[in-house]
């Protein structure tokens, strides 16, 4: 059989458009697809399954049909036995469900799923908690209604995706491998080579459904032409899991909705051309825009500006309190920086602290709560000059390193 | 370093193309994490255990002290400076941490240009993007982002 008879696609892809945890876009995925492939890699396409939700109008055909690749919708939501895609999302299927739920049924999400024309797979099957083995393992939860898992996944680690191979090999599901990609360079990373064309969703529900259709999970060094697939390792070759996670538990996320988006006047910060130089001293900095006055009268700003960091010592006011109903130990789960003007010594920042968001996930560790702050700075000017995010994450305090 | 010296090491945006790769290596230390708290204004006290006390780490389900996220932030923001130069612009800077970095972590800071070269008309912002990963000696990759960033143009 040629190449051009088969189909390589990374089904689990995420994008900054659609997944609060995501920072690629889906123009920057098609040119890296682009820089792949004059690399020799093949990768024809992509699945956008983002987290939690599915926005029927998003439509990106027109610019894949410009890289010559095929992006296709797609979903992950959070159910009892871990994280689930979704292919062929329909408004019946939507119906069905609420997807911020995120300890949805999952033999119902299963059964939904083929029941109105797609198809539901058992995402990243071996990590702990939030892939489906660990709850094989401990409640002998029913496959029936499962036919294909996610057994190569580009963010698992080796250990976690021999777990997922292991179980797909004793029980007789069928195997297909994804990047799980937030960000743009790991795109395809590891894919599914399908046996036929697939250029729409429905080809790819088609295939996944088909007991007679070939497809198979890869690694993307894999797609080079004459390269050899070795076999995939099971977990009796690699090292013993270090962590086990207990189950879900606990009440429905509650806060208070009313201070969404309220901007409270957080406190200002004088940057002075002496505070400039006093972080730039403790943070070792030589950029000579910041440090050089001289250099800096004939740079671009005309005078020194400030770090972008620097704003990372104002000592703001909290936001309004959104009293969440959840307990755990907080860790910070990231931060967005968007910075607009440049800061000048002598400038004068006021700042405005809000709580941009709050939303429940699933993690390794088990069930999580975000809290995303957001502080924006306003020069003497009025002029917004940055604008940042930290995102917080609650997590029950259990005896575990890794989450998400 | 000098204005010399600092504008020698400046990026141009006619010189990036997609896939150009960038990698420093950094292993912070107890030392550095102390050094770090004492110049970061935001932190009180009170947070500082699970940077600090190993014991405190283990009672929160961490096998060692973290390293403290605004100082990861720091340390992935200057993979960035450090590429692009002293005249580059950060535009936007998001991150996302998926494990902790833990004390004495041996990292490999990367950058991989994932878009660059789009002639764009002289006298707009050069822009490229970059992903940015932190990467320990165990393979994992605990904290990932994506930059925007402005580079000047030769001539």
């Amino acid at each position: 059989m040629t190449s051009e008879a088969h189909t390589y696609l990374d089904l689990h892809v995420h994008s900054s458009g659609g997944s609060d945890d995501a920072g690629g876009t889906v123009e920057g995925y098609l040119k890296w697809i682009e820089a792949r492939r004059r690399l020799g890699f093949r990768i024809d396409g992509f699945v956008l399954t983002e987290h939690r939700n599915f926005d029927p109008t998003r439509d990106f055909s027109a610019l894949a049909a410009k890289y010559n690749a095929v992006v296709l919708p797609g979903l992950e939501v959070e159910t009892d036995i871990g994280h689930v895609l979704v292919y062929g999302v329909t408004p019946a299927f939507l119906n069905h469900f609420n997807l911020t739920d995120v300890s949805l049924p999952y033999a119902e999400v299963f059964k939904v799923a083929w029941e109105t024309g797609g198809i539901a797979v058992g995402a990243h099957g071996g990590r702990p908690h939030i892939g489906l083995v660990d709850h094989v393992e401990e409640r002998a939860i029913d496959l029936a209604p499962i036919s294909v898992i996610e057994a190569l996944n580009g963010g698992s680690s080796d250990f976690e995706n021999a777990r997922a191979h292991d179980l797909a090999t004793a029980r007789g599901l069928r195997e297909v491998g994804a990047s799980d990609s937030h960000f743009v360079s790991a795109l395809g990373r590891c894919l599914t080579r399908f046996d036929r064309r697939i250029a729409t969703v429905d080809d790819l529900v088609a295939a996944l459904r088909d007991p007679a259709a070939q497809f198979q999970a890869m690694r993307l060094e894999e797609t080079v032409p004459g390269a050899v697939i070795p076999p995939r390792p099971t977990t009796a070759q690699l090292l013993p899991a270090t962590s086990r996670m207990g189950d879900l538990g606990g009440d429905a996320l509650d806060y208070d909705r009313s201070v969404i988006g309220k901007e409270l006047s957080a406190g200002r910060l004088e940057v002075t051309a002496e505070a400039i130089a006093a972080y730039c001293s403790a943070l070792e900095e030589t950029n000579p825009l910041y440090t050089d006055a001289a250099f800096a009268a004939l740079g671009p700003y005309g005078t020194i500006i400030a770090p972008p960091g620097i704003l990372q010592t104002a000592r703001l006011a909290p936001p309004p309190d959104p009293k969440i109903n959840f307990q755990g130990t907080n860790f910070m789960a990231g931060s967005r920086q968007e910075y607009h003007l440049p800061i000048r010594a002598g400038d004068t920042l006021e700042g405005y602290a809000s709580v941009a968001q709050v939303y429940e996930k699933t993690g390794r560790s088990g069930r999580m709560v975000f809290v995303v702050r957001r502080n924006r700075y306003i020069n003497q000017h009025g002029e917004t000059v940055a604008t940042l995010e930290t995102s917080m994450v609650m997590r029950e305090t259990k005896a575990v390193e890794g989450d998400a | 370093m000098n204005a010399a010296d600092a504008l020698a090491k400046q990026r141009y945006y006619e010189d990036v193309s997609i896939g150009d790769e960038y990698e420093e290596f950094q292993q912070p230390t107890p030392e550095h994490v102390a050094t770090f708290l004492n110049n970061d204004g935001n932190r009180g006290p009170d947070r500082m255990g699970r940077f600090t006390d190993a014991s405190v780490a283990r009672s929160e389900g961490l096998s060692r002290p973290i390293i403290p996220g605004t100082m990861s932030t720091a340390i992935i923001t200057r993979i960035v400076t450090d590429w692009m130069g002293p005249l580059g612009r950060i535009v936007n800077l998001e991150v996302s941490f998926r494990r902790p970095v833990m004390h004495n972590d041996r990292l490999r800071c990367h950058a991989m240009v994932t878009d660059a070269g789009n002639d764009t008309p002289d006298g707009e912002p050069g822009l490229v993007t970059l992903d940015v990963t932190l990467e320990n000696d165990r393979g994992e990759k605990p904290v990932q982002g994506t930059a925007t960033v402005e580079l000047p143009r030769r001539g």
